[in-house]
Formats: structure tokens, sequence, C-alpha cells
């Protein structure tokens, strides 16, 4: 018990945090934004007439639209972009980000088709980084707190540790779910190849992608997310100091940016790719970020000079 | 604080829990008995039969229900309390990223009426007519045609669409007429297996004003 309560009462620098904080709202903004000038934000956005959503039917469908007109959803998708943005700049933090996550649950509501897993998992990490002190670093607020942009030293680090568990069930469980045949020998390694034929998803549908590729690239696909539930026990080690630890996890978070960038070559799945980037920073403890821009900073400074 | 807090986060971490275990979020008898999904129990038949378990599609298919449905309604039941929380937040849990490779994928089209013939304005994959496919191949756009097409009846929201297609034709394609909007269905193999012929769904036209 002790233990336990001991797990989730560590601290830590907040930067980890906040860095995903800022790429979350990044990837969102980049995702909301074209919309408009597209002419699609009635259409994702307004239930019918005006859009392509109904909410007829539904008992309470709708908070917002239970009192608001269809034609609010030009101004409900501003003030989700702006509230993305406090929530970015780190103004306001919590409050911003609770309002965000509020306007875009209820604006997936209208059309639930348009909504897919991806902004499942951008709900959570809004729910997540608002709860946790997200805020404490990189940001107005933390620059207000302690007039520097990187913010407080020490901040309860549940939350990252949250998004790691977050991170580890998403892929576990998109391994565990892959019960169709074609992931598997029976099924002669043939998803991704099926995968690369749909027209829906695939950048070059029919291209010439070598079949035996696509099965070594299914095969490492299972093997990747199967192994995310190793990643716990990985993390502990690191917490004992063990070097193997931080291997494995080097090793697996290199071969997730590997997956997510040939995702994001070979398939037309929108922010996907980079939703998922976005939240990998948790993985990594705010000493190891500080530790790499240090690096980075030392190679900077030698090439200059 | 510590220990209220680690109160919570054992409570957020077992209602999650529940929404993450690993059951679809609704096992419909339609999905379970489409193309798609008779491709896949047929496959299966197959690897049952080779491990001596004999059985039929139809008979697999139905235990497939008989087993998904009570599960699915069980995880209902149990996340009623925090439904609201879950339903305001549009937090969730489900991660089944092509669990089943679709065999059966479909290409959205858009024609229109120009003279006495149809000129192919989009077709889904297709470089070369790829009209308005900033909106078409938009990813929440997309899911309300990828998210339909295999319906039998592909609903309101595919209605609409077409709906709005036709408006963005008239608008922005003087030449054109009426506009008709629909499905190529077609039969991805592994290599060397021969393909179903491409069929036609799901057609609707949408008559120009006069």
């Amino acid at each position: 018990m002790n233990a336990w309560v001991a797990l989730w009462d560590r601290r830590e620098s907040p930067i980890s945090l906040a860095l995903v904080r800022i790429l979350v709202a990044t990837a969102l903004l980049v995702d909301l934004l074209p919309l408009g000038p597209l002419g699609l934000v009635e259409a994702v956005f307004a239930p019918a007439p005006l859009g392509l959503g109904h909410l007829d039917g539904r008992p309470n469908a709708h908070e917002l639209y239970g009192v608001l007109e269809p034609s609010s959803a030009t101004a409900l998708w501003a003030l989700l972009c702006a509230a993305l943005a406090a929530f970015g700049a780190g103004l306001f933090t919590r409050a911003s980000g609770l309002v965000a996550l509020f306007l875009y649950a209820q604006l997936a509501l209208v059309l639930p088709l348009a909504d897919r897993g991806i902004d499942m998992a951008f709900r959570n990490a809004l729910l997540l980084l608002s709860l946790a002190p997200s805020g404490h670093a990189l940001g107005i607020d933390a620059r207000r707190a302690t007039g520097s942009w990187i913010g407080h030293a020490s901040a309860p680090a549940w939350g990252r540790q949250l998004m790691v568990v977050q991170l580890v069930v998403i892929y576990f469980l998109a391994g565990v779910q892959k019960v169709g045949l074609a992931w598997w020998p029976a099924g002669d390694w043939s998803a991704l190849w099926l995968v690369l034929q749909d027209p829906a998803v695939a950048r070059f549908p029919g291209g010439d992608v070598p079949y035996r590729i696509t099965q070594f690239t299914t095969l490492s696909t299972v093997v990747f997310e199967w192994s995310a539930g190793l990643l716990p026990l990985a993390f502990l080690y690191r917490y004992r100091q063990k070097a193997l630890g931080t291997a494995f996890r080097n090793v697996w978070v290199a071969a997730g940016v590997a997956l997510h960038l040939g995702i994001a070559v070979t398939m037309n799945l929108g922010i996907f790719p980079w939703g998922m980037l976005a939240l990998y920073p948790a993985f990594f403890h705010p000493d190891e970020l500080r530790a790499a821009a240090s690096r980075v900073r030392t190679l900077c400074t030698a090439r200059s000079t | 604080m510590p220990r209220l807090r680690a109160l919570l986060i054992t409570l957020a971490l077992v209602v999650y829990g529940i929404a993450a275990a690993p059951i679809p979020p609704s096992v419909k008898k339609h999905e379970v008995f489409s193309e798609s999904g008779r491709d896949e129990l047929r496959r299966w038949v197959e690897v049952l039969h080779g491990v001596g378990v004999e059985t039929s599609v139809k008979e697999l298919g139905g235990q497939v229900l008989a087993v998904g449905q009570p599960l699915t309604k069980a995880r209902q039941k149990l996340l009623s309390p925090f439904s609201p929380l879950l339903r305001l937040t549009g937090t969730g849990q489900r991660w089944g990223l092509f669990a089943y490779p679709d065999t059966r994928p479909q290409a959205l089209v858009v024609e229109c009426e120009v003279g006495d013939r149809w000129r192919t304005l989009f077709r889904a994959g297709d470089p070369e007519h790829d009209w308005a496919s900033s909106r078409l191949r938009h990813r929440r756009i997309r899911g309300v045609w990828d998210g339909v097409a295999r319906r039998k009846k592909p609903g309101r929201a595919y209605e609409a669409l077409v709906d709005r297609i036709a408006a963005w034709v008239e608008a922005e394609e003087p030449d054109c007429g009426d506009v008709r909007v629909s499905f190529e269905r077609s039969h991805a193999t592994a290599p060397g297996v021969a393909p179903d012929p491409v069929r036609t769904l799901h057609e609707r036209v949408r008559e120009a004003a006069p």
C-alpha cells in the first residue's frame, strides 16, 4: 500500500509533460485549423441541416446544441482552436485544457463517424495534461509564477507516469486485438499488403511495395505492439538504475518512431502518426531530456567555433 | 493528500481498465456476416479444420455473436455509473487499429454528367481523378464514407455527404449537370490469388438544379 502511494507521489521536473502539452496542442491545431479554409467546419461540426451529423433520436444528445443553433458550429470551432492555442502556450493551462476537452468532446458527438481513435487518444491526453501539472513548465503560467520559461524545478510526476501507462495500453491492446488471421502466419503475414490495397487509406494503393517487405513489416508491427506489454518492466528496471531497462525502452521508442514514420509515408491517416509521436516525450525522464538538450547545445557550440 | 491522490488514480485505472478490455465496442450480425467478415470466418474455419476442429462459417459466426454480445453488454453495464463522465470528456479506451484488414475495400467515386456522358471527377486512390481530394480525403470526411461503405444501408450521413458533394460540384464545375456518387468495391487478395470483379454499391444521383 505504501509503495503504491509512494509510486504516485514521486516528483520530477514537469518539462517532459509540458513538452507533450505543447506537441498535442500543436498537432490538434494543425488538424483543426485547415477545416476553415477547406470549408468543412459546418459539415463536420454542425448537426443537420447545416452539417452531416444528426442528433435527433438520441435523448440528451448534446449539451451545447441543446441550447445553441447549428450555425454556432463555426464559433465553437474557433473557441476550441483558441482554447488549444492557450493550452499549448501554457496560459491558464488547466482551465484552457478543460474547456478545449469539453468542446472537443461535444463536437465529436455531432458526427461520430468523423471521430477516430486518435481523437480519443488526444482527449485522454488533454484530460490528463489538464489535471496534471503540465503548465508548470514551458509556458506563460510557469513564466508568471517563477520568472523563467523553464518554470518549476519540481512537480508531481504522476501525470507522466499515467501517460506512459496510456501509451502502453494503446499499443498493447492494438496488438492484442489484431485477431484477423492476416496478422499471423496462418494468414501469411499479409495484413499490411491488404491494408496497402485499400484506396481509402493507402497513399499509393496498388503500389509496387514487395510482398516480402509487407510481410516483414506486418510481423514487426505485431512484435512491436505486443512488446509494449514489457515496457512497464523496463521502467521498473530503469528506476532501479539498470541499463537494460533504458536500452529496451530506447529500442522500443526508436521502433515506434520508425513505425509511425512508415505510416505517414505509406498511408493517408491524417494526424494519426504525428499525434502518437506527440505523446512520446512522456517516455523520457526530464533529466534525460535536459541531458539531450545539453548535448545538442554543446554540439552546436563546437560547430560554430 | 498523497493517499487521496493514489486512491483517485486507482479508481481511474480501474474504470479505464474496464473500458480497455479487448472486447469490440459492438458485435453486430451484419458486421460479422459482411463480405469481409465472411472472408475472415472462412479463413478461421480452414485454420480450425487444420487442427481437427470442424465448424462452418455460419456456426463460427454464430459463436462469435453468442460470446461477443454478452461481453459487450457486460462491459457497458460495468461502465454505466461512469458513462456520463466518459461521455462529457469524450474519453475511453478503444484501440483496435486494423484489427481485421478489410479484404473488400471501397473507393468513393464522384462523377458528373457532361453532355450525354459521365465524367469521373474523383476516385479514391486514383491520382488522375482527384477533384476536391483535399476535402474528400480529409480524415474526418473519409471517416464518413469509409465508415458507411460496408453497411447494407449507408445511412443519413452518407446521404448528407452526397448532397454536400453535389453542391460543391454545382458551385465549382459549371459544365456539370447531374452528379453521381457511388462506391467501387474491390477485392484485396494476396499475390497470385485472383480477385473477385469490382462492384458498384450505394449509387446515388443528384439532379442538377434547373
